[in-house]
């Protein structure tokens, strides 16, 4: 009668393990997701946490564009306003040099003290006659080198009919940039106006996708 | 060959494995593209719209879900992610049993009959790569290494049911070649 007891329990223990046993495969199936995910979530954060380089990498080719330049109220002295005819504002213009050579001129920025530069200039014309837009040739910036010890020079003035007037040159060392926006502030001297100059920094080599937006994000 | 319970839970759980990394791993990429001049405007105009997008099954299941498709997400759920979990835990539960001398009985049904419905989301699958590849522009499908582990987990799970049927058998009238042959 015992012996009949106990093999009565031990078919209900089996019965109850058969039922768990089913939870086996469901166990199975979360966990190999669940890891998934997880290394995935670990290795998205290894990416993500990548530092950016906080200078400019000798050898590497960089887009450097103007972004802002604001100048003080008057000329370079103080004393002469802008324009003496009509107390309008400075038609802005700059170009860049480097090594030597002027690698860049901008448009110019008229009646203002501040002016602002597209990173993109789109030859709309151009695009429709070819069916074809160059993007990385759209760029409005110039492209420079970065070598040891190596200077870009902004030179500035107002643009005007009977001649230019200067507002002044920054000159910058490359080491003083980082990739990004780098704001540089001056202050007025006999022979400087500028007050500040944004100047956005962006790897040549990126994807043009990611160019394109590094060089349109505000 | 192939009969011993041992075996079969093998399979099962490879199975089951398979099953968990296929319906989280990239099983496409739908790269877009209108093709040119368009591409080139619309890098311009708006670059995220040419960022190419990755899916797993259950992913692209919750997209479906977020995105006005409630009803074939919910189908596609139960046939991709719950049936063929269901299916796995009654052939489970088939060998426990079949082990213990019981019949397999409600288990064994359920098994043989799911079978029939284990690749309705990879035909799914491969009907909307036709649709898109149908589309006009240079759109690419790229096949990741989840879709070949979900289909994995599909043709094991057949394999185990078809063991599970052969377990349950009398030896000679499966193998009733074999016997032959001996006698």
């Amino acid at each position: 009668m015992k012996t009949m007891q106990t093999r009565s329990h031990n078919i209900k223990m089996r019965g109850g393990r058969v039922w768990l046993g089913v939870l086996i495969p469901l166990a199975l199936v979360a966990i190999a997701a669940g890891l998934f995910l997880y290394i995935a979530d670990v290795q998205r954060d290894d990416d993500d946490v990548q530092p950016e380089p906080k200078t400019l990498q000798v050898g590497k080719d960089y887009y450097l564009m103007v972004r802002t330049i604001e100048l003080y109220p008057k000329r370079p002295g103080g004393e002469t306003a802008w324009d003496r005819v009509d107390g309008s504002g400075p038609d802005i213009q700059f170009n860049l040099t480097w090594q030597g050579n002027v690698v860049f001129e901008s448009q110019q920025k008229g009646d203002t003290l501040i002016g602002a530069w597209d990173a993109l200039s789109l030859d709309v014309k151009a695009a429709v006659l070819k069916g074809k837009v160059d993007l990385a040739g759209s760029i409005d910036a110039a492209i420079i080198s970065v070598e040891e010890d190596t200077e870009v020079t902004i030179e500035v003035w107002d643009n005007d009919l009977p001649g230019s007037d200067s507002a002044g040159a920054a000159i910058m060392k490359l080491e003083q940039f980082k990739p990004g926006d780098n704001t540089f502030t001056f202050d007025p001297t006999e022979k400087n106006a500028i007050k500040r100059i944004v100047v956005r920094v962006i790897d040549k080599a990126l994807p043009i996708t990611e160019l394109v937006e590094e060089a349109t994000r505000p | 060959m192939m009969r011993s319970p041992l075996t079969l839970r093998l399979v099962i759980v490879a199975a089951s494995v398979l099953l968990g990394l296929g319906l989280v791993a990239p099983c496409m990429t739908i790269q877009p593209s209108m093709g040119e001049p368009w591409d080139s405007w619309l890098r311009l105009l708006d670059p995220s719209e040419l960022q190419p997008t990755t899916y797993s099954i259950l992913g692209g299941i919750l997209e479906l879900m977020r995105t006005d498709s409630l009803g074939l997400g919910l189908i596609l759920l139960a046939f991709s992610v719950l049936f063929p979990v269901f299916k796995l835990a009654t052939l489970w539960w088939a060998v426990d049993a079949l082990k213990q001398g019981k019949p397999g009985g409600v288990a064994l049904w359920i098994t043989h009959h799911a079978g029939k419905f284990s690749m309705l989301d990879v035909m799914v699958i491969a009907v909307f790569i036709v649709a898109i590849k149908g589309l006009p522009g240079d759109t690419q499908v790229t096949i990741g290494w989840g879709l070949f582990a979900f289909a994995g987990a599909v043709v094991l799970s057949m394999l185990a049911s078809l063991l599970v049927k052969r377990l349950e058998a009398p030896p000679n009238a499966v193998e009733g070649a074999s016997a032959e042959d001996a006698s």
